[in-house]
C-alpha cells in the first residue's frame, strides 16, 4: 500500500521529521518515520483528523500529543475513504458537503443565493416585524426620554431657536393638535414651536408624542387649514409611532448585517449603500401612512384634502429656493402625494354628487 | 549563523470569498450559532496560508469554546445596549460596572488565541495575570485621561511590553526591547496631523459654505448655509481622521511592537509603509461600500497579504530547538479544560 508523505512532530519539540502515513483497511494508522526502523501504530478512533479547508496543510493529532502534518489532502482523503468503507458516517458526509460547498462555484452560488434571500426577507418582513415587537414592549416613559433627549440636543446644534410666534396663536394651534391627538387615542400630545432659520419651514414628530412645528412653516401657510393638514400628517406619524419603528428597524438591520460581514465596523461600512435605499423605502411607507391618516382626518372634519397637497407643494418650492434639504422631514415624491390628496378630494366630491 | 526568513502569505481572494460566503449563509441559516464554526474555518484557512520557511501556521480553536464565549459576551452586552437606549447615564453606569471585567476578558482572549495558534507542532501561550492586565487596560485609560493623553504613549509601550513578554512560543518566552521615544513620536505626529486636519478641514468647509451661499445672488435674502454641505463635509473630515489613525498610528504601533520583539536571539522585522496602508484601507472601504459588503473577504486578504509579506525573521538558530510548554503537554494528555471560554476581543 502506498503511503502519504507527512511531517512528524513529537509534540515536545519543534524538530521536524520526514515520515510516511498509511491507513490500513482495518482502521490502523501507521506512521513510518524516516531513519527509524520501528513503526508507530494508532487505532483510527484515537486519531483526530481536522476538516479539510481548501488546500491548507492538515495536522493530524495523535494520541500522546504528537502531530502529523499532511499536505496531500486528496491522498489522505482517498486513503481514509478506502479504510472507512461505505456508507460514510453523518459527520463525514457533512464534512464533505462543506468542502464541496466552499470549493466549487456551484456551492458559492448557492450560498450567495441563500444569503441574498435571507437578507432580502429580513429587510422586507423581518425588520418591520421586529420593530413592531420592540415598539410594543417599549414603555411610553422610555420613548418620552428618547424624545426629550433629541429635543434637548437640537437647540444645542443651533438647529432650533425659541419661537417668536404669539402665545395666543400657539395656544390656538396647540388646542387643535391636542384635540386631534385625543381623537387618535393620544392623551398627551405635545406640540412645540421653534424658530429655525437654518432649517426653514418644517414639521416633524419625535418619540414620546411630541410634534415640532417651525415658525417658518406657520408663516408659509396661506390658510389655517394648511397648518391643520400638516399637523394631521405629523399626528399620523405619532399615532403610528414611526420614529421608534424606524430606530428599531435600522438597529435590527445593523445586527443582521453584522452577522453577514462578521464584524461590526465592517458592517457599518457595508450597510451604507443598502441602508440609504432601505431608509428611503421605510420612510416612504411611513409617509404614505401619515398622509392617509391626514387625509382621513381632513375628510372627517370637512376640510378639503387638497390643503395637504397645497402646503406640500409650497414646502417643496421653499426648500428648492433656499437650497436647504428638508432632511428632517424626509418627504419624498411630493408630486405623487399631492395627486393622492387631489384624488381623495375628487372622490369625495364625486361621492357627494352621487348623493344629490 | 544568521539568516533572514520572510513570512509568505499564499491565500487567494476568491478562495477565501468562497469559504466566507458559505460561512455567512450557514451563520444566517442557523441564527448565528454556526458563527463560531465559521470563525474557526476562516481562521484555519488564513493561518494555513501563512508560511515561515517550509512550514505553515495552524489554528486549533474549539468552536464550542468560542460559542460559549460569545454567549457569555452576549449575556453581558445586551443589557448594556438596552441601557444605552434608555438613557446615557445608565449606559455609562453600566460601562463603569463592566470595567473590572475588562482585564479578565483581555487575559482570557489573548491566552485562548495564543494557545490555539501553532507552528511546527508547538503551541504559543500567554501567561499574563489579571492584575497586570488591570494596570495596562482600565487603569492606564484613566491615567491617559487624567494627563490629557500625555501618558498615553508611555502606557501603550508598557502594555506592548506586557503583551509580548508574557507570550511564549512553547516554553520559550518572547522578550521586548522597544524604547519609549518612537511611541511619543508616533502619537505626537498623529496629534499634529489630526489638529491640522480638523482646523484646516473646518476652515475650508466654512469657506466653501460662504462661497456657495454668496453665489446664490444678492436677492436671495439672508445667506442660507447649505446644511447638506456641512454634514457631508464634517463626515468627510471624520472619515479622513479615522483613516489616518488606521493607516498611520495603528500601523506604526504594530510595526514597533513586532520589530522590537525577540525570541531568544531571533529578531523580527515588520516594515509597513504609510502610503501603501492608506491606499489599501481607502480602496477597501470604497469597494466594500460599492459592493454592499461582498468585497469584505477580498479586502481582508489584500491587507493580510501586504502585512504578512512585510514581516521577516532574522534567525540566529534553526527552527528545530524549541520545546513545547506545559499547557500543551497537559492539553495533549486529554485533560483539556472543558469549561474553557473562547473569548476573542480586540482592544
Amino acid at each position: 500500500m502506498t503511503s502519504v508523505p507527512c511531517h512528524y512532530y513529537d509534540g515536545r519539540t519543534s524538530a521536524r521529521r520526514e515520515a510516511g502515513l498509511t491507513i490500513t483497511p482495518d482502521g490502523i494508522l501507521i506512521v513510518a518515520i524516516a531513519g527509524i526502523e520501528s513503526r508507530l501504530l494508532y487505532p483510527m478512533t484515537e486519531v483526530r483528523i481536522p476538516n479539510r479547508i481548501a488546500n491548507t496543510p492538515r495536522h493530524l493529532l495523535l494520541p500522546e500529543g504528537a502531530l502529523c502534518e499532511v499536505r496531500d489532502n486528496d491522498g489522505l482523503d482517498a486513503m481514509r475513504e478506502r479504510a472507512e468503507g461505505q456508507p460514510p458516517s453523518h459527520a463525514r458526509r457533512f464534512e464533505r458537503l462543506l468542502h464541496r460547498l466552499d470549493s466549487t462555484w456551484r456551492g458559492s452560488a448557492a450560498a450567495l443565493a441563500v444569503t441574498a434571500a435571507i437578507l432580502y426577507s429580513f429587510t422586507e418582513w423581518g425588520a418591520p416585524a421586529v420593530a413592531t415587537g420592540v415598539v410594543a414592549i417599549t414603555p411610553p416613559e422610555a420613548e418620552a426620554v428618547i424624545g426629550d433627549n433629541l429635543l434637548a440636543m437640537l437647540p444645542l446644534f443651533g438647529v432650533l431657536d425659541s419661537s417668536e410666534l404669539q402665545s395666543s396663536r400657539q395656544d390656538e394651534l396647540r388646542a387643535v393638535a391636542e384635540a386631534m391627538g385625543r381623537e387618535a387615542g393620544i392623551e398627551d400630545l405635545d406640540l412645540q414651536f421653534f424658530s429655525a432659520p437654518g432649517l426653514g419651514p418644517n414639521a416633524f414628530a419625535l418619540p414620546g408624542n411630541t410634534v415640532v412645528l417651525t415658525d417658518e412653516l406657520v408663516a408659509l401657510a396661506e390658510h389655517d387649514e394648511e397648518i391643520v393638514a400638516v399637523l394631521a400628517h405629523e399626528v399620523g406619524h405619532v399615532a403610528g409611532r414611526h420614529v421608534m419603528r424606524g430606530l428599531a428597524q435600522t438597529s435590527s438591520m445593523l445586527i443582521i448585517w453584522t452577522a453577514f460581514t462578521g464584524d461590526a465596523s465592517v458592517a457599518a461600512l457595508s450597510i451604507l449603500g443598502p441602508d440609504q435605499l432601505l431608509a428611503q423605502r421605510y420612510s416612504r411607507t411611513f409617509e404614505r401612512q401619515a398622509d392617509q391618516f391626514a387625509i382621513e382626518y381632513l375628510l372627517r372634519n370637512d376640510i378639503p384634502p387638497t390643503r395637504l397637497g397645497d402646503i406640500l407643494q409650497r414646502l417643496e418650492e421653499a426648500h428648492a429656493d433656499s437650497g436647504v434639504p428638508n432632511w428632517l422631514a424626509s418627504h419624498p415624491g411630493t408630486e405623487g402625494r399631492r395627486r393622492e390628496a387631489q384624488d381623495a378630494a375628487e372622490s369625495v366630491r364625486d361621492g357627494s354628487e352621487a348623493l344629490e | 549563523m544568521s539568516q533572514a526568513g520572510r513570512l509568505r502569505f499564499t491565500a487567494d481572494g476568491w478562495e477565501y470569498f468562497r469559504i466566507w460566503i458559505v460561512n455567512v449563509a450557514l451563520t444566517l441559516l442557523t441564527l448565528g450559532i454556526y458563527s463560531a464554526w465559521a470563525k474557526v474555518r476562516a481562521r484555519r484557512y488564513l493561518y494555513g496560508n501563512v508560511w515561515l520557511g517550509d512550514d505553515a501556521f495552524d489554528y486549533t480553536a474549539n468552536p464550542v469554546a468560542i460559542l460559549r464565549g460569545r454567549l457569555l459576551l452576549l449575556l453581558v452586552l445586551v443589557p448594556v445596549s438596552l441601557a444605552q437606549r434608555i438613557s446615557l447615564v445608565y449606559y455609562y453606569a453600566a460601562l463603569l460596572l463592566l470595567m473590572p471585567l475588562v482585564p479578565w476578558v483581555v487575559v482570557r482572549a489573548r491566552s485562548f488565541h495564543m494557545r490555539n495558534s501553532r507552528y511546527r507542532g508547538i503551541a504559543f501561550d500567554f501567561r499574563g495575570k489579571y492584575w497586570d492586565a488591570a494596570v495596562w487596560y482600565p487603569l492606564s485609560w484613566a491615567a491617559s485621561i487624567v494627563t490629557l493623553g500625555l501618558a498615553r504613549p508611555l502606557t501603550v509601550r508598557q502594555r506592548d511590553d506586557f503583551l509580548v513578554t508574557e507570550s511564549r512560543f512553547g516554553s520559550t518566552p518572547f522578550s521586548f526591547v522597544g524604547r519609549i521615544r518612537p511611541y511619543y513620536k508616533a502619537y505626537l505626529t498623529t496629534a499634529a496631523v489630526l489638529f491640522l486636519l480638523y482646523v484646516g478641514g473646518v476652515f475650508g468647509l466654512l469657506l466653501l459654505m460662504a462661497a456657495t451661499s454668496l453665489g446664490a445672488g444678492p436677492d436671495a435674502g439672508p445667506p442660507a448655509f447649505d446644511m447638506r454641505l456641512f454634514f457631508v463635509g464634517s463626515l468627510a473630515i471624520a472619515a479622513a481622521a479615522t483613516l489616518f489613525i488606521l493607516a498611520f498610528l495603528r500601523t506604526r504601533l504594530l510595526s514597533y511592537r513586532w520589530s522590537n520583539t525577540r525570541l531568544r536571539e531571533n529578531e523580527f522585522l515588520l516594515d509597513l509603509s504609510f502610503p501603501t496602508m492608506l491606499w489599501l484601507y481607502t480602496s477597501n472601504a470604497a469597494l466594500i461600500v460599492a459592493t454592499f459588503g461582498l468585497f469584505v473577504p477580498f479586502a481582508r486578504i489584500r491587507v493580510l497579504r501586504y502585512v504578512v509579506n512585510q514581516c521577516s525573521v532574522l534567525k540566529k538558530e534553526g527552527p528545530e530547538s524549541f520545546e513545547a510548554g506545559e499547557t500543551q503537554r497537559v492539553a495533549a494528555t486529554g485533560a483539556e479544560a472543558a469549561g474553557e471560554f473562547g473569548l476573542e476581543i480586540g482592544i
